[in-house]
């Protein structure tokens, strides 16, 4: 087995070579002709929206900063421009039950023309009927009918009068009543008189004024009759010159909308309600209607209270628009959704009507698309369910949530549904998307489409292209200085660092608009009129310098000697780790001291971290397969009889992740063969059972931690970095790392297995087995199996006297 | 009423009360006048003989409005009689404190009529309603306002209550009756010596009430209108009023009729003695008209 070569500097950092690029500046450049890299997104775009079914909902998924919403609005808005544009809807009173609004749909544009002629109706009403109830004509007629009933009275108390007379009895009106007595000389008779009267005469008057009461109590009885039947003539009359007024007023707009059924109705309705009603239209200005009417006061004061109910509430209208509605709801609330229904303080109660009904942002959205943030739906109570029992039933009902929830009973409206028909867009993070797909089974049946959004692009000559023409785009959207060829490599380079990756390129469209609104703000700074490759690194520098607070105190902390880490000489069963700590958007490596020791024991490994519950599982994991690993190579035939115990020295907080677990065992196989590791080494990459280094993440960051260090204290042409061969690809060096490779001061190591890694710590060989079976005498497998060997035949000797068997 | 020297003052008005609509419309009416006059109010209620008498008799029943019959007993009735009384004194308390008058009241028992005529002797105006409770439908003027007509010693106010609000009512009547009632004032003049005084009493009326007033010219033809209307002119001189006039071709009676209908909540002066307008013919006129009118010894 060959020793391991250091990579060239070439393998550490893939350039973006600006002669590539044809142009001199980004505004030479066409904007980008759609998206780069989201062909997945674009297609389940494209099938969402197009597939007209039920359920076919999308839920667009993808980290923020993406420009998920962006590209989403964007696509809609295009595809919406060229659909038909919906209808209006309006509520109008019910005559029959106020309760329940009724809904009118309109072609578009129409609702608003709707609700002026409304109101100009109420307005001509409001003349017409008066001026018929003033005429000549109507108040003979109505006097007639008056007279008439009073005539009926008359001549009935009139002809008991006479009858009375001319019996000599009188009738007389008493607080209470009607009394009939006997008279002499015109007065009534007193009562000494009447006693003084003959027997004969005395029962006569009697019976007289008995037969006379009966008289009367006969036409008191019948006196409501007439009164009724006057009432009536009355009210067929009053309808008869409002039926009038009302209809030319009203058949002028049945005329207009006899291609709209519902309208007609609703014209139907208004007129009954007006010529029932015709009363309210009479009585002057300063009399209070409302209790009459119910209503509230409207906010206008156009109409009175009560001539609300013939106007016409838009909910939803669409004059002045091209195309299918696309509604982007920043604040999904409840009520913002479904709409609500307001109500009004009026002496002290609160009231409501149907011109108080609110749209939401589905009434809006009705006939086009609805783009709404996932989360912050899941996050007003109740949302979430409003909008899914929205799309489930196919139709918007507006319900205030006390209702929805049944916690309260009063009589509130309930407007007519309206038919939905919308495509629903939710934003929002991956995790949220299979959160939901796992715990709501309504949710895979409503939004069956996701459109996930990638994250990185493969780096290549054409795509390199198309993301210099998304930078120039982004510059003219942003008003920033155009890029120069220079300038556009530098950031397609750092956007393959963003995507930790040489061979990809990051389409996180945030982090990208960022580095170039900086590398502008330099530009300009500096009084230039196009951005280079200086200003886009000063940008970069300046971003990493206002994050790097906490790493270079670390870095201090070890200059100090307050953490100890070695960076030259050799030791053993010690050997520097490399971890990466994330505290914001900014990541950086650092080196951490990993040690191990033996000793007798009964084959365990242990972990410390894990012991003390400092470790997350995939930490122990790695652990763990170290013991797997030792065991199968070493000490297959016999016990496995050490106790290993491992640690990250000066570690307080939790370790996470199993990239340090091929230092770990580095460290062990240091500390069983008692060979000493070079510091001036550091190890990233996890191990697996067979002894094979695997790929980790942050992988620049991690060497350019140990690398900072080293720089610190002095670059002295041994120091180095392992790392797994399948991580070479990631590499996306900082220039200052790369040039001391070039140089020959530091060195990068990509290791395949176990064993090249330990030749290049030990400076010895690792040894592999020969045709007996047998690693040559020297190497470091060699030493470790024999001190295994020598640990299993002490703890044979240990336990053979004393210890029963069955232990191990 | 006192008419030295032609000159109409009024200083106490008598207001004839019976809890009635009109009596109490007719109350309202002479608050103003003696708002306006600064005359004081005397209210007079008239517990009715007849009604004391026919709850002693064994043979009377009250008939109810709601054509059930009950047994009627003296105390019972009084009883009735005096919650009138004391209705009819708190309308009365009310109005004079709304007009700020003097003011006092009184019950009295007998003949409603003759007690009323008898207390007015002591006043200068009596104030009526045109029908009292005990109202004969089919006329316009109840019997105490027909007596009155015939036989009031003094000046007398009659004042019809008028119906608003009802079913079909006319509009804004409510709101406009109370005020411009008193707004303006009309007055007949045929040159007689009776309407000059009438034309007197409104001038003084319209120029303590500082309202308009109309003057209705009845004349046979344009020049002795004119004429009646420099005489009439002669008399209002020297009076801070607004006056309008009017011509009227002679008195047919429709013609004057509708003449004061078209103002139909102004106040009427006329006088009992015209010969223009013999007495049948006020009474006839009174049957037509809503106004409240007040006629001029």
């Amino acid at each position: 087995m060959g020793r391991i070569e250091s990579l060239k500097p070439e393998a550490l950092y893939r350039r973006c070579d600006p002669e590539l690029f044809q142009f001199e500046t980004t505004a030479e450049l066409d904007d980008l002709e759609g998206i780069i890299g989201q062909e997945r997104a674009v297609e389940a775009v494209e099938f969402g929206t197009a597939i007209r079914r039920e359920g076919y909902n999308l839920f667009s998924l993808g980290p923020s900063g993406t420009g998920k919403f962006k590209i989403v609005r964007d696509f809609l808005k295009r595809k919406a421009a060229a659909e038909p544009i919906p209808s209006d809807w309006c509520y109008v009173n019910s005559f029959d039950d106020p309760q329940k609004p009724r809904a009118l749909r309109l072609p578009p544009g129409q609702g608003i023309e709707l609700r002026q002629d409304a109101e100009r109706l109420v307005e001509e009403l409001r003349s017409a009927i008066p001026a018929a109830f003033e005429s000549e004509d109507y108040r003979t007629r109505r006097q007639v009918i008056e007279e008439e009933v009073k005539e009926h009275h008359e001549r009935a108390f009139e002809e008991l009068r006479r009858q009375g007379q001319e019996k000599g009895i009188a009738l007389m009106r008493t607080p209470a009543g009607l009394v009939f007595a006997p008279t002499q000389k015109g007065e009534v008779i007193t009562p000494e008189d009447f006693q003084q009267l003959p027997e004969a005469e005395r029962e006569r008057i009697e019976r007289d004024i008995k037969a006379l009461q009966e008289q009367l109590q006969a036409s008191l009885r019948q006196a409501p009759q007439w009164e009724r039947g006057g009432r009536e003539k009355l009210k067929a009359l009053n309808q008869e010159v409002a039926n009038f007024a009302v209809g030319h007023l009203i058949d002028e707009l049945r005329k207009k909308y006899t291609a709209i059924p519902p309208v007609v109705e609703f014209l139907n309705a208004v007129q009954q309600d007006v010529i029932e009603n015709v009363e309210a239209f009479l009585k002057p200005p300063e009399s209070p209607l409302s209790a009459q009417a119910g209503n509230p006061q409207p906010r206008s004061p156009k109409a009175f209270p009560f001539f609300r109910r013939y106007l016409v509430n838009v909910v939803v209208e669409h004059s002045g628009s091209e195309g299918a509605p696309v509604v982007y709801e920043d604040n999904p609330t409840y009520q913002n959704l479904v709409g609500q229904v307001e109500y009004m303080a009026q002496m002290g109660a609160l009231s409501t009507d149907f011109g108080l009904i609110r749209s939401g942002a589905l009434h809006q959205a009705n006939g086009g698309y609805l783009m709404l943030d996932a989360l912050r739906v899941l996050s007003q109570p109740y949302a979430w369910e409003g909008l899914k029992r929205t799309l489930r039933s196919g139709e918007i009902r507006i319900e205030s949530l006390g209702q929805a929830l049944s916690l309260i009973s009063t009589a509130s409206l309930e407007p007519e549904p309206i038919p939905l028909s919308v495509k629903v867009v939710l934003l929002g993070e991956r995790l949220l998307y299979y959160l939901l797909s796992q715990h709501d089974s309504e949710f895979n049946e409503l939004f069956k489409v996701a459109v996930d959004f990638d994250e990185e692009v493969t780096r290549s000559p054409t795509s390199q292209l198309l993301y210099a023409k998304l930078i120039g785009r982004l510059a003219r959207q942003e008003k920033l200085l155009p890029f120069d060829r220079g300038g556009v490599a530098r950031v397609i380079e750092q956007s393959a660092r963003f995507a930790g990756d040489a061979e990809k390129l990051s389409l996180h469209n945030r982090t990208l608009s960022d580095l170039l609104r900086e590398a502008d703000y330099w530009a300009q700074k500096a009084g230039g009129n196009v951005v280079g490759a200086g200003e886009v690194q000063r940008a970069i520098d300046a971003q990493i310098r206002r994050a790097s607070r906490m790493r270079e105190q670390y870095q201090e902390e070890v200059l100090r000697g307050t953490l100890l880490i070695d960076t030259e000489g050799a030791k053993v069963g010690q050997v520097n780790g490399l971890s990466v700590v994330q505290p914001g958007r900014y990541a950086f490596g650092h080196p951490s001291r990993i040690t191990a020791r033996v000793r007798l024991g009964r084959g365990e490994v242990v972990d410390i971290e894990r012991e003390v519950e400092l470790s997350g599982p995939i930490h122990s994991k790695g652990v763990l397969i170290l013991s797997g690993f030792l065991g199968a190579r070493y000490a297959s035939d016999r016990p496995l009889s050490l106790s290993a115990s491992l640690v990250f020295e000066q570690s307080y907080s939790g370790v996470e992740g199993d990239s340090a677990s091929s230092a770990e065992l580095y460290a062990l196989l240091s500390a069983l063969s008692e060979t000493p590791i070079k510091q001036s080494l550091a190890v990233t990459g996890s191990v697996n059972q067979r002894g094979e280094v695997q790929a980790i993440g942050g992988v620049n960051e991690k060497i350019e931690g140990f690398f900072d260090l080293c720089h610190a204290r002095g670059l002295t042409g041994e120091q180095g970095v392992l790392i797994p061969a399948s991580n070479v690809k990631h590499l996306m060096l900082r220039r200052d790392v790369v040039e001391a490779v070039e140089a020959g001061k530091f060195h990068i190591y990509p290791v395949e297995t176990i064993d090249q890694g330990i030749a290049l710590l030990t400076g010895l060989e690792a040894g592999e087995r020969d045709g007996g079976g047998n690693f040559p005498e020297g190497s470091v497998n060699h030493r470790v199996e024999e001190r295994l060997i020598a640990l299993a035949e002490k703890r044979r000797a240990f336990g053979q006297p004393s210890q029963s068997r069955g232990e191990t | 009423m006192s008419e030295r020297e032609g000159r109409f003052t009024l200083r106490r008005i008598l207001v004839a009360l019976d809890a009635s609509a009109h009596s109490l419309a007719a109350l309202e009416a002479a608050a103003d006048l003696a708002a306006a006059m600064q005359a004081e109010m005397e209210g007079l209620f008239v517990e009715d003989i007849n009604l004391i008498r026919l709850a002693s008799l064994p043979c009377t029943r009250e008939v109810r409005h709601t054509a059930s019959l009950a047994s009627l007993d003296l105390e019972q009735m009084e009883r009735a009689l005096k919650a009138q009384a004391a209705e009819a004194r708190q309308a009365m308390a009310a109005a004079a404190r709304g007009a700020r008058v003097q003011w006092s009241f009184r019950v009295a028992r007998g003949h409603v009529a003759h007690e009323v005529l008898a207390a007015a002797s002591a006043a200068d105006l009596l104030t009526l309603g045109k029908q009292g409770r005990s109202r004969n439908p089919r006329a316009r003027l109840g019997s105490t306002a027909l007596r009155a007509l015939a036989g009031a010693p003094v000046a007398l106010l009659l004042v019809e209550h008028r119906r608003v609000g009802a079913h079909g009512a006319r509009f804004g009547e409510a709101a406009r009756a109370d005020t411009e009632a008193r707004r303006r004032v009309l007055v007949v003049a045929d040159g007689s010596e009776g309407a000059s005084r009438a034309l007197d009493a409104a001038a003084r009326l319209a120029e303590a009430s500082v309202v308009t007033l109309t003057v209705l010219l009845l004349a046979d033809d344009s020049n002795a209108a004119r004429d009646l209307e420099l005489a009439a002119a002669h008399s209002l001189e020297g009076r801070s009023i607004e006056v309008r006039w009017r011509s009227l071709a002679l008195a047919k009676g429709h013609n004057l009729l509708r003449a004061i209908q078209s103002d139909e909540t102004a106040l009427l002066v006329l006088s009992f003695s015209s010969p223009r307008l013999p007495e049948a013919t006020v009474g006839k006129l009174l049957d037509h008209i809503t106004n409240p009118v007040l006629l001029i010894r």
